[in-house]
């Protein structure tokens, strides 16, 4: 009993001798798992109410560091199982439907205006295994307990409900106020707060939500919803998208189709392929290449890609010093060396890397094991290109270059009907091997008959051939004749030589790039190989 | 890296320096340090643990009547502490103000759990143990006052506080602290001197 005489000092001193247990490690260890318990569905009553401004904090930060554990479990069979809520469906589905689930951020509208998507974070720590993973997508977390949120540096969330379709939110909100280095993502997700905030309309729609706002929009899709990554493989994929740094690529221009391919700087559509290897890898994990199209025929050895998770991860391209204006594939290919996750529904295919994507959709009908585009281009080399395998393609301008600024092609008209190629005699306007000159001027590749290509010369050659997608094939035997043929003169050129060299580059089975039709009336058209270009014409 | 993680917590898992390697300057912990500074933060936080963990604690148990109500309330702000990194520009204020609040929370919601026809505190808090008999007659006398005059006592005769600085954490004046503190005490004497007046 104390005093009450001394009312400062022995009244109040009696917890003085009660000395509280020392629990830094039990605080640790709220630090680092008290997310979960938080966004855990089943709340004890102690954690339910106990601190709710805490817990919105809290809640709001576990939306941020769980990030990787989503991407983790994104596609495992069970979660498809999710309670009272119906997937696929191209009707729409109650609001409601929006709880329970975690969305990926496909699509952000602005006051009516596309802007694109900043990743929630470039690079993290994976709780799971303790590496460093990323990038990870922007993602809004609606959990059963009525709590939404985006992740990311500066996550924000807090409780609501659905009054109708309307998202009305309900007490206080949390929101990190964190500096974020990644560019443009302060701002996002400040938006993201405000919009958030501002009684949204909800759409869902199978495994599409959308928010509205007036002119303000942001699709997302079910992270659930996401196929196996594996599903690239043996396909060939035409861009629609490429956004590099957070700015659509200059490389490519937009299709006046809202739904069109991206296409190259001479109206070619820009096509990438993925090609299983036949044998995994002793890891069992499936390995393949990959193939972009194109003037330098950009592609992996043949096991140069693998998927671990949800990245791809490519481990270098080859390519071929030719002379041309192939930036697109160039681009693209310092893209795929950058991880980019994979996130593929049906046709669609999502590659992201920092604040870099590529929207993809799959070319249906194209053979996989061929260049089903052939790109190329019918003006004159512009620059070299050169890649290092596990190294970054670089393109290093060899003359100034004068681009075009839209899709139109430069002159007359540029077509791709590489079944043009039969029932023309063409003449070859210019050979080039190895990045180096002219060889070869003024041979004729006859191809008039369909089904036959002729070569004629001292030691003329020829044989069936047939179209496989955009490549030339041989399709039988071939024969050529076998005389002999003049010494060549100063400045005449070595018939044998030409002759045995056109030979072995037909039967390389070269790829048939863009026609382009000129104002004189002619059609011009390359033959690409893995080793050389031959450029051919006809009147 | 993971050490930082850990010390950091799960909400710091953002960014880590992007692929180029840079961090901004000026920002939080997380986003910007490396490893280094994420075991600093950690040592001060635990500096600041090892400083306040008992008089917070004793202030707490003297408002709420509840040692359970201190270990959650004490434990929780620093686990936040941690969590947030060095964003917290004044740790130690940081700690007092937001103990009070969560255990604020945690008090309420007991108060609910009792449910109707509960006669508050003592309800809530039941007989304290791990408690000396004097510090639960002072825990029973502080019952009766007021909260706000709880309050001042438990942060001013209990933590050790001055009048300006239990004001500035509980966001009033030290003015309004002296006054609370005044009528506290001649009613504490009242309740110390008089057992009889403990409970009614």
């Amino acid at each position: 009993m104390t005093t009450p005489n001394d009312p400062r000092n022995d009244p109040f001193r009696g917890l003085d001798s009660v000395e509280p247990p020392d629990r830094w490690d039990e605080i640790v260890a709220r630090a680092e798992l008290a997310d979960d318990a938080v966004l855990a569905p089943e709340l004890g009553d102690h954690g339910r109410g106990v601190r709710r401004p805490v817990f919105l904090a809290a809640a709001v930060l576990s939306l941020i560091g769980a990030v990787a554990g989503v991407a983790l479990v994104a596609r495992d069979p069970a979660d498809h199982q999710r309670q009272g809520v119906e997937t696929a469906g191209p009707q729409s589905d109650p609001p409601t439907a929006m709880w329970g689930r975690a969305w990926q951020v496909v699509r952000i509208e602005r006051d009516g205006t596309d802007v694109p998507v900043v990743p929630a974070a470039i690079e993290a720590i994976d709780r799971t295994s303790g590496d460093t993973a990323g990038p990870f997508p922007l993602r809004l977390h609606a959990e059963n307990t009525g709590v939404v949120g985006f992740n990311g540096c500066n996550g924000s969330g807090g409780p609501a409900h659905l009054d109708g379709d309307v998202l009305v939110p309900d007490g206080e909100w949390a929101h990190e106020q964190r500096g974020c280095h990644v560019k443009g993502l302060m701002d996002q997700e400040a938006w993201l707060q405000t919009f958030l905030l501002s009684r949204v309309h909800v759409t869902v729609s199978g495994e599409r939500l959308t928010l509205s706002k007036g002119h303000d929009m942001i699709e997302m899709d079910d992270v659930r919803g996401l196929d196996a990554p594996e599903g690239i493989w043996g396909h060939s994929w035409e861009v629609t998208r490429f956004v590099v740094d957070g700015r659509k690529s200059e490389h490519v221009t937009e299709h006046p189709g809202p739904t069109g391919p991206l296409e190259d700087w001479v109206g070619v559509p820009v096509r990438f392929t993925f090609q299983e290897a036949r044998q995994s890898d002793p890891k069992g994990m499936a390995t393949g290449s990959l193939r972009l199209a194109g003037c330098n025929r950009i592609h992996t050895q043949p096991d140069g890609v693998s998927i671990r998770t949800d990245h791809l991860v490519v481990d270098g391209f080859v390519t071929h010093d030719m002379l041309c204006n192939d930036s697109p594939p160039p681009a693209m290919a310092t893209f795929f060396q950058t991880g980019p996750t994979i996130e593929l529904r049906g046709e669609h295919l999502v590659l992201r890397s920092g604040t870099s994507s590529m929207e993809a959709t799959r070319v249906t009908g194209a053979d996989p094991a061929g260049d089903p585009a052939g790109t190329t281009t019918t003006r004159t080399a512009t620059s070299t290109t050169t890649a290092r395998p596990g190294g970054t393609v670089t393109t290093s301008p060899d003359t100034p270059v004068s681009r075009p600024t839209s899709s139109s092609p430069p002159e007359g008209g540029t077509t791709f009907a590489v079944a043009g190629f039969f029932g023309e005699r063409w003449t070859v306007t210019k050979v080039m091997e190895g990045g180096a000159g002219y060889r070869f001027p003024g041979a004729v590749i006859d191809a008039s008959q369909p089904g036959m290509v002729v070569v004629p010369g001292c030691n003329g050659a020829g044989g069936p051939m047939r179209l496989e997608g955009s490549r030339l094939v041989p399709s039988g035997q071939w024969a050529h004749t076998a005389v002999g043929c003049p010494s060549p003169t100063d400045g005449g050129p070595d018939l044998e030589a030409r002759d045995a060299w056109f030979e072995r580059f037909l039967s390389d089975g070269p790829t048939i790039g863009a026609f382009h039709d000129g104002a004189d009336g002619s059609t011009t058209t390359t033959l690409l190989t893995d080793t050389a270009t031959v450029t051919i014409t006809h009147s | 890296m993971q050490d930082a993680t850990i010390a950091l917590g799960a909400g710091q898992v953002g960014e880590h320096g992007g692929r180029d390697g840079t961090g901004a300057a000026g920002v939080v912990l997380n986003v910007a340090a490396d490893a280094d500074d994420a075991e600093l933060w950690a040592e001060r936080v635990r500096a600041a643990y090892d400083e306040l963990r008992a008089p917070l604690w004793r202030a707490i148990v003297a408002w709420s009547g509840s040692n359970d109500v201190a270990d959650e309330a004490v434990a929780e702000s620093f686990a936040q502490l941690l969590r947030r990194g060095a964003e917290v520009r004044d740790p130690a204020a940081w700690a007092w103000r937001s103990a009070f609040r969560i255990a604020a929370g945690d008090l309420k919601r007991r108060r609910l759990a009792t449910g109707p026809g509960s006669d508050g505190l003592r309800t809530v808090a039941g007989r304290p143990d791990r408690l000396p008999d004097d510090a639960i007659d002072l825990v029973r006398a502080l019952a009766q006052l007021s909260d706000q005059q709880r309050r001042c006592v438990a942060l001013v005769d209990v933590a050790g506080h001055t009048a300006p600085s239990a004001a500035a954490v509980l966001g009033t004046s030290a003015a309004t602290v002296r006054v609370q503190l005044m009528r506290a005490r001649r009613h504490l004497r009242t309740l110390l001197a008089d057992p009889a007046e403990e409970i009614r």
